[in-house]
């Protein structure tokens, strides 16, 4: 453990530049503060909430090659992965991970993809400090503090204007031994400080059984109401750090192209119609209903995780003010 | 490590029109260097470089080792592409993919297989694995019930009559009305099943064919008896990677492509009613 001032801090990230691409949180025009590839590192800022979307694009990219091809033939290239480092992850968004790395790692066949990405980046995670009205992390026992969360983990005192960092992992542990600042003999105490800024995020599930409680209303007169409003635009599945559908298109011609994969959403009508036009999920009740029972019954059934890290994205961000919350508590 | 988005090469070495619309052929496929072995139900995606892939049942006997075959409707741009190959393109394979149907646990029993239209396909891949001369005896009697619209339109009329002459299995062919020169069933699916199909007792039901058929076909089963978890089918869903990622084909917590695509009734009770 060790305690950096922002400078000592911004200067470690400086020196990981030189083999690594840095991804931290910036202030974008009309984007408010997100995380970028850094140019400038005097740009990098820390005072946010949460970065405007999750870092779930840097592992499992919106658009991903995933393989060329020529006069109808595979051009065999090994792709080498990028080495990066993204700071200022927050601990609710990389609890995604219990949902993704099931998904592309632990189920079987694992998507190279996605875990060369993974395997060749390092994270780092900044505690919360504040919060939103739309947080709700600790429904899912996650903590805003995050500390044991990540390679890296820092947390910044207001007070002292000093950012308190801990390794988490093999690969943190070699980390921090190039950052030159002082020991932190006093983390825990300051952890225990930060911990009841939170105090108003709400538990919205307590130690209720969710499976139990949809297992017996996969049909049932509360659906016919709740995704009312809802346009099927998708951009809560889009801003979701945890939803992992792609779709596989062909760009180009057999002499000379590439298959990708491409971000999308089962919101969308045509997402799950069939060539003869039948469609299993015709309208957005169905549509709706499969997203809410993926996050809060399906992912649980697969490994027993929640689909769902309480970031609040989906409800800041949907046109039409549907609230994910809302959704929980009528059903439980 | 192995990129699982990259298919297979194989060389098309039959391609020809299945029935008399011309709107289904059969292919038979050449494996090149890389080659698999499959079980009957197992389905492959079928990728043809600059246009795209698409899921397909793999219709031939898991016996023949050095080929596979598909039977493919012509519906949109994989499938108009495919319908186009000739004897020698190349084109890409992945597979095989998915579940199978029970042949284990259907051994000792009576199989009766119940097939409508063109999802005729790994159900011929299924009565030919239970008519191998290996495996035969494993099974007890077998009978098969198969229609369609009109006689055109039933797959594999040179395979049907080589069935209606054995001894070891029994056919039922029928078509929706009755044409000229046609003697054998007339009527619907359901209604021939329910005339024709055997005692429940110790019996397995393989149902596959358009929703229609299996909406009426399931209540005639279960008014003879058969159980939830005896009568199988396999379900078809728009299907992207195959193989469990991509989040496409769920119904329920199961993806289709993974945890099917066959499955038996008593399953797919228990899901949101999405089919
Ligand atoms: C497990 C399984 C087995 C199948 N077996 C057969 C078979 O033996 N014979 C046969 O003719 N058809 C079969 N189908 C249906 C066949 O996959 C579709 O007709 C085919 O995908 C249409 O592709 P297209 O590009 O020509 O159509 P388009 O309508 O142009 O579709 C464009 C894209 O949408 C996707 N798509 C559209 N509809 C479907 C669908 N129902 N399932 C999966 N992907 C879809 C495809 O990836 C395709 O590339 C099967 C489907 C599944 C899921
Ligand atoms: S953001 Fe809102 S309107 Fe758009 S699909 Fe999601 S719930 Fe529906
Ligand atoms: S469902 Fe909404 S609140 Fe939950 S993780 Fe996804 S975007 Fe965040
Ligand atoms: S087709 Fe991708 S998960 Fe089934």
């Amino acid at each position: 453990m060790k305690k950096a001032t922002k400078s000592d801090f911004i200067k470690f990230l400086k020196d990981l530049s030189d083999s690594y691409e840095v991804i931290a949180p910036q202030k974008i025009a009309d984007e408010g503060i997100d995380l970028s590839p850094v140019t400038d590192f005097n740009k990098i800022t820390f005072d946010y909430v949460n970065t405007e979307r999750s870092f779930k694009r840097f592992i499992f990219p919106q658009s991903q090659e995933l393989f060329k091809f020529e006069n109808n033939k595979i051009v065999a290239e090994k792709i080498k992965p990028k080495k990066q480092v993204i700071v200022g992850i927050r601990n609710c968004d990389i609890n995604n991970f219990k949902v993704l790395d099931y998904n592309f790692i632990e189920k079987d066949p694992v998507d190279s993809l996605y875990k060369d990405a993974r395997d060749n980046t390092i994270f780092i995670v900044g505690a919360c400090i504040k919060n939103n009205s739309t947080c709700f992390c600790k429904t899912f026992k996650i903590n805003p503090l995050g500390v044991e969360s990540g390679d890296l983990s820092y947390l910044f005192d207001d007070e002292s204007k000093e950012f308190y960092i801990k390794a988490n992992t093999e690969k943190g542990t070699e980390l921090i031994k190039k950052l030159k600042c002082k020991a932190a003999s006093d983390f825990d105490e300051k952890v225990k400080k930060y911990e009841t800024n939170h105090d108003n995020i709400p538990d919205l599930i307590e130690d209720k059984d969710l499976v139990e409680i949809f297992s017996g209303q996969l049909d049932g007169d509360k659906w016919e109401t709740i995704f009312q409003g809802c346009v099927n635009c998708g951009i809560c599945t889009f801003y979701c750090p945890t939803c992992y559908c792609f779709d596989i298109e062909e760009e180009g011609k057999f002499w000379k192209g590439r298959r990708v994969r491409n971000w999308d959403s089962c919101m969308f009508s045509i997402y799950s119609k069939e060539t003869t036009g039948h469609n299993p999920r015709p309208t957005n009740r169905e549509r709706y209903r499969n997203r809410v029972l993926h996050k809060f019954y399906y992912q649980l059934k697969h490994n027993d995780s929640y689909g769902c890290v309480g970031c609040g994205r989906c409800i800041s961000n949907c046109p039409t003010n549907i609230d994910i919350r809302k959704i929980i508590k009528t059903f439980i | 490590m192995k990129n699982v988005y990259i298919p297979i090469e194989m060389e098309v070495e039959k391609n020809y029109f299945e029935t008399s619309d011309r709107m289904i052929k059969t292919l038979k496929l050449k494996f090149i260097d890389e080659k698999f072995e499959f079980q009957p139900g197992q389905f492959c995606e079928f990728s043809i470089l600059g246009k795209g892939e698409a899921p397909f049942g793999i219709a031939s006997s898991p016996h023949v080792k050095d080929s596979i075959e598909f039977s493919i409707n012509r519906a949109g741009v994989v499938t108009k592409a495919i319908h186009e190959l000739r004897v020698g393109d190349i084109v890409g394979m992945r597979g095989p993919l998915g579940n199978y149907y029970p042949v284990d646990d259907m051994k000792g029993h009576n199989v009766v297989v119940i097939g409508g239209g063109f999802a005729f396909t790994t159900l011929r891949s299924l009565i030919e694995y239970m008519l191998h001369e290996k495996y035969r005896a494993d099974y007890k009697d077998i009978k098969v019930i198969y229609g369609a619209r009109n006689p055109g339109l039933l797959l594999y009329k040179d395979l049907l009559d080589n069935w209606e002459k054995r001894d070891d299995i029994e056919t039922y062919f029928t078509i929706d009305q009755a044409v000229e020169g046609w003697e054998k069933l007339v009527g619907f699916v359901p209604t021939v099943t329910e005339q024709v199909a055997p005692s429940p007792e110790n019996c397995y039901a393989i149902v596959c064919g358009p929703p229609i058929m299996i909406k009426f076909t399931l209540p005639v089963l279960l008014k003879l008896g058969f159980p939830k978890d005896k009568i199988i089918t396999s379900l078809e869903r728009r299907m992207k990677c195959g193989i469990g990622k991509c989040g496409r084909c769920n119904l329920g917590e199961h993806y289709i492509c993974k945890d099917g695509p066959v499955f038996n009734f008593s399953q797919i009770e228990k899901l949101p009613n999405e089919v």
